[in-house]
């Protein structure tokens, strides 16, 4: 496994501090984008981070590099994520979900779909994720912003990839279809 | 005749695959040269995958890394494995003590023994049973200090276990492939 972080996670792992501080300010990036979007709160994502690493740093002697560090991390995070949104585990155990997909398009009144006109195409859109619901937003930060193969997300997530995908694939169409509506093509 | 709906329902994905050729996607493929409202689909997800792929990374708030040192200090060190924890240990060890005393301290009808317990040795079976009674109270305070420090880990400590178990697993792997 060629894991960039691989030779600051085994200096981490033998005591060094200065490692390990490097280890962290080379992640907390991605922890803290992954634990914003989720719960989108500054704070309760900060705190969330700090939690990850206070754990990260307990397990970090049985990190055997299996797999990369960074997806154990993720794997921690999203375990973190779903220890405090309990209701999450259970909407991502859902493939097929006839009610949200009526949640996910924006409504006809003046809401925040209707302030999102104003704004640029690009801000559309992140308004758009902002208002699907959490198990998609989820995936989609997984794979879009944090960049993990739909492998690594059906294993940080301990879901098959069939559902890894299908729920990838309901978000890429509630957007499309929010695009429609609010009027962009 | 492929119905838009079942083209539709593949689109997001072959659109995030980048538009692949292949017999499967065949159909896909004509279907969408000739159908302009699937087409339109095919071009607001290209959009949405797209602005996706440009998701910006917020900046975590500045001294986070700093603070996130400070709160593992202030963690407590993790105690090291042992094989007799002090919850193990302490139990085992009453347990013992009021055994050796049942078993080898109990007052015998022979005469050293008669004095060694003065006036109460009049009564052998007095003396048995003041040290049954006794070697009970030990097991007793024994069974109480397991039963207090005994308590339901919590998830920490079960995901502690099992890393330990699956280390533990690990290694007799690597042993027995040796
Ligand atoms: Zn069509």
């Amino acid at each position: 496994m060629n894991d960039p972080l691989a030779e600051l996670v085994q200096r981490a792992q033998e005591g060094d501090r200065v490692a390990l501080a490097e280890l962290i300010r080379e992640t907390q990036g991605r922890v803290y984008n992954l634990a914003y979007r989720i719960l989108g709160n500054t704070q309760e994502a900060e705190d969330l981070t700090q939690e990850v690493f206070v754990r990260m740093w307990r397990a970090l002697p049985h990190f055997r590099g299996d797999s990369k560090f960074t997806t154990w991390l993720h794997t921690i995070t999203t375990n973190a994520c779903l220890n405090r949104k309990r209701s999450l585990r259970r909407q991502l155990d859902k493939q097929f979900d006839a009610t949200d997909m009526l949640e996910m398009l924006p409504s006809s009144e003046k809401g925040p779909a209707h302030d999102a006109l104003i704004q640029d195409e690009k801000t559309r859109l992140w308004e758009m994720v902002e208002r699907l619901p959490e198990k998609y937003r989820l995936v989609l930060t997984l794979f879009y912003q944090q960049q993990l193969s739909y492998q690594e997300i059906a294993h940080v997530l301990t879901l098959p990839l069939g559902t890894v995908k299908a729920h990838l694939n309901r978000a890429r169409n509630a957007l499309a279809a929010s695009l429609e509506k609010v009027g962009i093509r | 005749m492929i119905h838009c709906r079942d083209v539709q329902a593949l689109l997001p994905q072959y659109v995030a695959d980048g538009q692949p050729a292949g017999d499967e996607y065949a159909i896909v493929q004509a279907h969408l040269h000739a159908c302009q409202s699937c087409m339109a689909v095919v071009e607001r997800l290209e959009l949405v995958d797209a602005g996706l792929s440009r998701w910006p990374m917020q900046q975590p708030p500045p001294g986070l890394t700093e603070r996130i040192m400070a709160a593992i200090d202030k963690e407590a060190p993790v105690e090291a494995w042992s094989l007799f924890p002090r919850s193990v240990w302490l139990p085992v060890l009453t347990l013992l003590v009021a055994l050796v005393l049942a078993i080898h301290l109990t007052p015998s009808v022979e005469p050293n023994g008669a004095a060694l317990y003065g006036q109460l040795s009049a009564d052998p079976s007095l003396l048995l049973a003041l040290w049954i009674g006794v070697s009970m109270a030990i097991s007793g305070v024994g069974l109480t200090l397991a039963l207090v420090h005994g308590r339901l880990p919590d998830e920490e400590e079960m995901d502690h276990l099992r890393h330990r178990l699956s280390d533990t697993a690990h290694r007799l792997r690597r042993l027995a492939g040796q």
